[in-house]
């Protein structure tokens, strides 16, 4: 008795293990599909997140991007490079474009400063607030006065502020190149998402000293060069139709030599879009190829069980259970094994994506990323039990019952 | 008393290793609503092949055979499947009961095929393992009981739906013969009580027992 009991345990076992291994392919498949689902909605999200902070309003055009020999072909053909002139082209040409800034970088260093990297002196107007969406923490911005007046006045990112001690404080003074520059505001440190925005992204003036543009001139060469210009649309539904025009009115403003690179986050958005689809077409096919090969672990099992009872199928048909019958109870079995496998591949996957996310992973999750894994993972199962199962149904119930 | 199997011309042919095998060679048989009827012969003799095709389990290959009053040609296989299930209750030699359940739904199985209440079907064969006097082995799996229990398990399940006739095949084959005998009473009692019985065996103490005998030989009746 002890012995025919310690048996069916161990058969029992034999069985349980057997079942956790015929599903280890579709956990694993719905592990993996979960995970990538997970991940990639998130680094979308996050691309998305940054194209967005560029602005879906604006058309952001920067100087350079070419060769000695192109800079030469330019000067040729009478381009003279990205200037505030262009700013002012675009505004007149293209009526739904409200408000432009221009930046120009200015290669000069700043006195007095502690450890860290250089801060960037940027020449600019007043309509950088605006356009670039930058927030002052406290006294005031450039002004219209400052500009016209080449005033050496000057706002400076938070970073500059807290490295140069109290005289970077509005108030206090700069010396940039040898040149007094009174500090006349401090802007506010963007989020924490502005800051990963990358080097597409809205530029980073948290290490930056702002000088009215113009008053550069007192501590570096004259230019009319600028780095980039922003124009900013009155509307985002505005960019798209607008954007041949500033094309055009660019072209015909640098006599047809590409000297400069325009940045649409609208198309970028639209790109980063499809991107995302092909990348989530190779996603599902990854996913799909591991799901089959789950579903072929299935069908084996289901073979070999099949064939392992193949007198249980005889007794049955016996007492009455017509092919329906039987193919209808190894489905039902193969679907609830495939069910399992996916409940636990999703649990699985929910908390690799967590343990992700604790470490600072962009995820997302959504319902239709926990949905189609476990839903193609059924399907999948289902259709690869469908063999055995009509196998199951055709044995000859005769047959079957002399099986050893 | 109406037949409840007529058969007629009866013919069964097998292919085995690309050779045909005549198992019945025209047999003419009719056996009456609550007859108990031994067929005889020795192994090899188509006695068993006889029993599976008036079980519904095999098509006869030429001839007419009507169980229940439907030829079986006309049916098909789920039509056969459903008369079996009515009408029709096995007894293996060797038990046939599925290991990995228990014996009450071991028992409790043609009535999930004749789509019972799970609840009625399980009380309907608690009363069925009480009518062989296994009432109180319910919980027990297949392994856990002797030779003779499994045997009345195994009628219990036969005759759960309240089928017309049983077919055994050997019935008391694999057990010792004061066993068989209890197991020969068994079926007795229930042909006594009007359900049809028919026993495929070579044993004569057996066939001694019932009302008519059968004798098959090289897939003919011998007269």
């Amino acid at each position: 008795m002890l012995a025919e009991a310690r048996s069916a345990l161990h058969s029992l076992a034999l069985q349980r293990l057997r079942a956790a291994l015929s599903t280890l392919g579709v956990v694993l498949g719905v592990v993996t599909f979960v995970i990538l689902l997970g991940l990639g909605e998130g680094a979308k999200r996050q691309a998305l997140g940054q194209i967005e902070q560029l602005g879906t309003r604006n058309v952001i055009v920067r100087a350079g991007g070419q060769t000695a020999e192109q800079v030469l072909e330019a000067r040729r053909r009478g381009s003279a490079g990205l200037a505030l002139a262009d700013g002012e082209r675009l505004r007149e040409a293209v009526p739904s474009i409200t408000r432009w800034s221009a930046v120009r970088e200015v290669p000069a260093s700043v006195a007095g400063l502690a450890r860290g990297a250089a801060p960037q002196v940027i020449a600019t107007g007043p309509e950088l607030i605006a356009v670039y969406r930058v927030e002052l923490d406290r006294g005031r911005f450039i002004t219209e006065d400052d500009v016209r007046s080449r005033s050496l006045v000057c706002v400076v990112g938070e970073d500059v502020a807290r490295r140069l001690g109290p005289d970077a404080q509005a108030g206090g003074t700069l010396r940039i190149q040898e040149s007094p520059c009174r500090v006349v505001g401090v802007l506010r440190r963007p989020d924490r998402r502005n800051r990963e925005a990358g080097a597409i992204a809205a530029r980073d003036f948290d290490n930056a000293v702002l000088v009215p543009i113009g008053a550069e001139t007192a501590f570096a060469a004259q230019s009319a060069g600028v780095t980039e210009i922003v124009a900013q649309f009155r509307r985002s539904g505005d960019v798209a139709e607008s954007l041949p025009l500033v094309r055009r009115t660019l072209a015909i403003a640098h006599r047809g030599v590409e000297d400069y690179q325009l940045i649409a986050p609208q198309e970028l958005l639209r790109q980063a879009e499809r991107a995302r689809r092909s990348f989530n077409l190779l996603i599902g096919s990854i996913a799909l190829v591991s799901l089959l090969a789950g579903g072929v672990g299935i069908m084996s099992a289901m073979l070999a069980n099949v064939s392992e009872r193949t007198r249980e199928i005889g007794i049955r048909r016996a007492l009455g259970a017509t092919r329906r019958d039987i193919a209808r109870q190894f489905f039902a079995e193969a679907a609830v094994l495939t069910a399992l496998g996916a409940a636990v591949g999703l649990a699985i996957g929910l908390v690799a994506l967590v343990i992700a996310a604790l470490l600072g992973w962009p995820v997302a999750v959504s319902v239709w990323a926990l949905g189609a894994p476990v839903t193609l993972a059924l399907v999948v199962g289902c259709a690869c039990t469908v063999y055995p199962a009509l196998a199951a149904a055709r044995l000859d119930p005769v047959e079957a019952l002399r099986h050893a | 008393m109406s037949a409840f199997i007529e058969a007629e011309g009866l013919r069964k042919t097998f292919v085995r290793c690309g050779r045909e095998v005549h198992a019945l060679r025209g047999i003419d048989l009719a056996i009456a609503r609550g007859e108990l009827v031994a067929i005889m012969g020795p192994s090899g003799s188509g006695k068993s092949t006889l029993l599976h095709v008036i079980g519904t389990l095999e098509v006869p290959s030429a001839g007419s055979c009507r169980v229940a009053g439907r030829e079986l040609s006309a049916l098909d296989d789920e039509e056969r499947a459903r008369l079996r299930c009515s009408s029709i209750g096995f007894v293996f030699q060797g038990f046939h009961l599925i290991p990995q359940l228990g014996i009450l739904e071991n028992v409790a199985l043609p009535l999930a095929y004749a789509r019972t209440p799970t609840g009625e079907a399980l009380e309907r064969s608690a009363l069925a393992l009480g009518r062989v006097g296994l009432g109180k082995r319910f919980d027990h799996r297949p392994a856990e009981l002797s030779g003779g229990e499994l045997q009345r398990a195994a009628i219990a399940r036969a005759i759960v739906a309240n089928p017309e006739a049983i077919l055994a095949d050997e019935p008391t084959g694999n057990l010792d013969s004061a066993t068989g005998r209890e197991i020969l009473a068994i079926l007795q009692e229930l042909n006594a009580e009007g359900t049809t019985v028919v026993i495929v065996t070579h044993d004569e103490a057996i066939a001694s027992c019932a009302a008519r005998r059968v004798s098959i030989r090289d897939g003919r009746l011998a007269r």
